[in-house]
């Protein structure tokens, strides 16, 4: 659905996205991961036709380049920033968007988003009323009512409750599940490990790995690391089979604590880049 | 179209639910228009005024020239009536004196009661300078009055006129036309020994050395210096420059004097001169199209910070599209905010509009120029919402306080005054007068209307250039 290949772009001195490519299929979630400054938002950009690559090419299959009219109309963007008007309400925001991408019934369609992600019963209230959550969900309503088959989701759970957040990426999977093609970035491991069927980690402009989650587990992430505690102390087994190793521990007796942790993508980044995500 | 009119409706919805910008729109400039209509009446120091000389006699050239000399006036001197009441009415000077054909031959008979008048047409919009023009006229006026008296050749013209016009007067009865004509005979007396006392004088002068030249001249030119001086010494200490009434009864000096400035509002087809209201409500609106701009520019600011104006990028339309959208919603705010603001002048305030097709034609160009014009300046400055008001407001209010928004441009120094014409402000304000009260032809609105159109035309271009450049950068 989206391809984009070698893209380039500096900001000066500061090479802000250094040869990326990446494609996105229909029904798939592709989540780009990786810390503040790799890129990410400067990626979108490119891809929607914001800001024009130095190098390297964005392609929408069968639609043409993003600055086409069939490509607008067929993509939806939520930004990291909350591009809504906080002086309208919920409902005259998305009615308002609806009907500057022409959408056939803008009221059914501003109403059936909202429904979505559950701002009905405040549809008619200010957004600046909103909770920081409710705000989130308003953007994202503002990206998906018009049912795109392309949508790109710039960080859209920052800062956010973990109710909106369960309900937004509830939502996300929803949308995939319904055929679209979805590039969502994140530095949220946990998010990405969730929802992403593919995930690329990107650092500093460069998109260092792609794959699903279980492949990058496999391929970059270290072994299951298994800690016992025992009266005399605290054994740690690193091990590929970890149910098998509990197993046996339990069967000698003397446990007196247990704990597993498994590899994730923040592993895997900080074997990739010797620096762990959130730094 | 449908893009354009989705989002002038929403920006005039934001505009609506933004009390402060509500308030900017149409509350202050309401203010600024009954605060300033209920104080001023415009002034100014060296007082532009045209003066017409129709009569080719010595006394109305001698009544120019003094004119001419006054370092508190700023004389023109023009051909016509017509061209002097263009140039009040284009607001060039504060008003035109007209020294008629028959000023001189009406002064000659002034023993006889004759009556020479001077006409003033006056700027309603500066009243204050105005009233400084005719006391100016009435103080010329009774030193030529004293000239007249003291120059032995035109009081004896006059005196000879005085007694024809006499003889001739059907309404007189024979005992009347003999008690004037004793009062002329003592006034000759009183004056061939004015005129001995003043050749003696001058003989005395001439002697010591001091002058060489034609003694009459002279005795007049004594005469002129020592009443102007006095004068000027009058007007220097505050006082109204003092002469002897004509008649100790009449109520109004003036009103019998040999020379009678009359003075009238120029305000065509009106009966009544406008209110200081029909002035200030344009300089209002000069305010609310501040509102306008400072609104509209910085929803546009606001709208790049937030990521809403992203949003609008990435609808399918163009970016002139969203511009136009964003200046029709701004050109809706203004004629809005106009019409408001002149219901409110017509009926709270008595102000009668002379031309409303054509205000409503000024009214038109001034909101499409000051939708241009803020699309530019929102273009002109980054996404920072804070420094977009702070500088677009620095900028417009130098424009609309060097246009005549705060101050009349009367009361400005004349490198301001020139200064007044970059400003946008100060044709809006010209058009809507001209409209409103000047009682401008169509010719005349052209070059206000021409130069507006283009400052909206500009502004637009412009404003898509900045934006394209900021959405791409």
């Amino acid at each position: 659905m989206l391809v984009l290949e070698g893209l380039v772009k500096n900001f000066g001195a500061l090479r802000a996205v250094d040869g990326l490519s990446l494609r996105v299929n229909r029904g798939e979630i592709f989540g780009l991961l990786g810390p503040n400054g790799a890129g990410k938002s400067t990626t979108i950009s490119m891809a929607i036709g914001l800001i024009t690559p130095d190098a390297g090419s964005v392609t929408y299959q069968g639609l043409g380049s993003p600055t086409h009219h069939m490509v607008r109309k067929n993509v939806g963007v939520a930004p990291q920033t909350l591009a809504i008007y906080q002086e309208l309400t919920g409902e005259e925001n998305v009615l308002f968007f609806a009907r500057l991408q022409g959408v056939n019934n803008p009221r059914v369609a501003a109403r059936e988003a909202l429904e979505r992600v559950g701002l009905t019963p405040r549809a008619n209230d200010r957004a600046g009323t909103y909770s920081g959550g409710m705000q989130r969900r308003l953007n994202l309503a503002a990206a998906f009512f018009h049912k795109p088959p392309l949508l790109l989701l710039d960080e859209p759970t920052a800062g956010v409750d973990p109710q909106s957040r369960t309900n937004i990426l509830e939502l996300v999977r929803e949308l995939a599940n319904e055929g679209a093609a979805i590039l969502y970035t994140t530095h949220y491991m946990e998010e990405a490990q969730k929802i992403c069927d593919r995930v690329g980690i990107m650092d500093e402009g460069k998109v260092l790995v792609t794959g699903s989650v279980e492949e990058l587990l496999a391929k970059h992430g270290k072994e299951t690391l298994v800690m016992i505690e025992r009266p005399g102390g605290e054994t740690r087994i690193s091990t590929n089979d970890p149910l098998r190793e509990v197993t046996s521990a339990l069967e000698a007796g003397d446990v007196t604590g247990l704990r597993v942790e498994r590899a994730d993508l923040e592993t895997v980044f900080l074997s990739l880049t010797g620096k762990r995500l959130r730094d | 179209m449908r893009v354009i009119l989705t989002i002038a409706a929403k920006d005039l919805r934001l505009l609506m639910r933004d009390r402060t910008n509500a308030f900017f729109v149409i509350v202050f400039p309401l203010a600024i228009a009954i605060f300033f209509g209920s104080i001023f009446g415009g002034s100014g120091r060296s007082i532009p005024i045209a003066v017409v000389v129709e009569s080719a006699g010595p006394a109305a050239t001698d009544f120019a020239n003094a004119l001419e000399k006054d370092s508190t006036l700023s004389v023109r001197i023009l051909p016509s009536r017509d061209e002097a009441d263009t140039s009040v009415r284009l607001g060039r000077v504060a008003a035109c004196v007209i020294i008629p054909k028959t000023f001189d031959a009406d002064l000659e008979k002034a023993m006889a009661g004759g009556r020479a008048i001077v006409e003033v047409h006056c700027d309603p919009a500066r009243q204050a300078e105005s009233g400084l023009v005719v006391g100016k006229l009435n103080e010329h006026a009774m030193r030529a009055i004293v000239r007249m008296f003291t120059n032995p050749k035109i009081n004896s013209t006059m005196l000879a006129q005085s007694k024809l016009a006499l003889a001739l007067n059907p309404n007189m009865t024979s005992q009347q036309r003999e008690r004037v004509s004793d009062v002329l005979e003592s006034v000759q007396e009183l004056f061939k020994q004015q005129n001995r006392e003043a050749a003696a004088v001058e003989t005395s002068k001439t002697i010591a050395g001091s002058v060489n030249g034609d003694s009459t001249t002279n005795t007049m030119k004594a005469n002129t210096n020592a009443s102007t001086k006095s004068a000027s010494n009058n007007t220097e200490n505050g006082n109204v420059p003092v002469s002897t009434p004509p008649s100790a009864t009449s109520p109004d000096p003036f009103l019998t004097l040999p020379i009678q400035i009359q003075s009238t509002t120029l305000a065509s087809n009106s009966t009544e001169p406008p209110s200081t209201y029909a002035v200030t409500f344009p300089q209002g609106l000069a305010w609310g199209f501040v509102g306008c701009i400072g609104a509209f520019g910085a929803g546009m600011a606001e709208e790049r910070r937030r990521g809403t104006f992203m949003r609008l990028l990435l609808a399918p339309c163009t970016i002139f599209n969203v511009l136009a959208g964003k200046s029709l919603a701004c050109f809706t705010a203004c004629v809005t905010m106009s019409v408001f603001m002149l219901l409110v002048a017509t009926f709270g305030f008595h102000v009668s509009v002379q031309n409303l097709p054509m205000l409503a034609l000024a009214i038109a160009t001034c909101s499409f120029a000051f939708s241009g014009f803020t699309m530019a300046l929102s273009g002109l400055f980054k996404n920072n919402e804070g420094s977009a008001r702070s500088a677009g407001n620095a900028i417009v209010l130098v424009l609309v306080m060097i246009g005549g928004g705060t101050i009349p441009l009367a009361f400005m120094p004349p490198f301001l005054r020139a200064a007044s014409q970059a400003s946008p402000f100060s044709w809006a304000i010209l058009a809507i007068e001209g409209a409103v009260w000047r009682g401008f032809a169509f010719t005349e609105m052209l070059a206000p209307l021409g130069i507006l159109l283009f400052i909206g035309a500009l502004g637009l271009v412009l404003g898509k250039i900045f934006i394209q450049k900021r959405a791409r950068a």
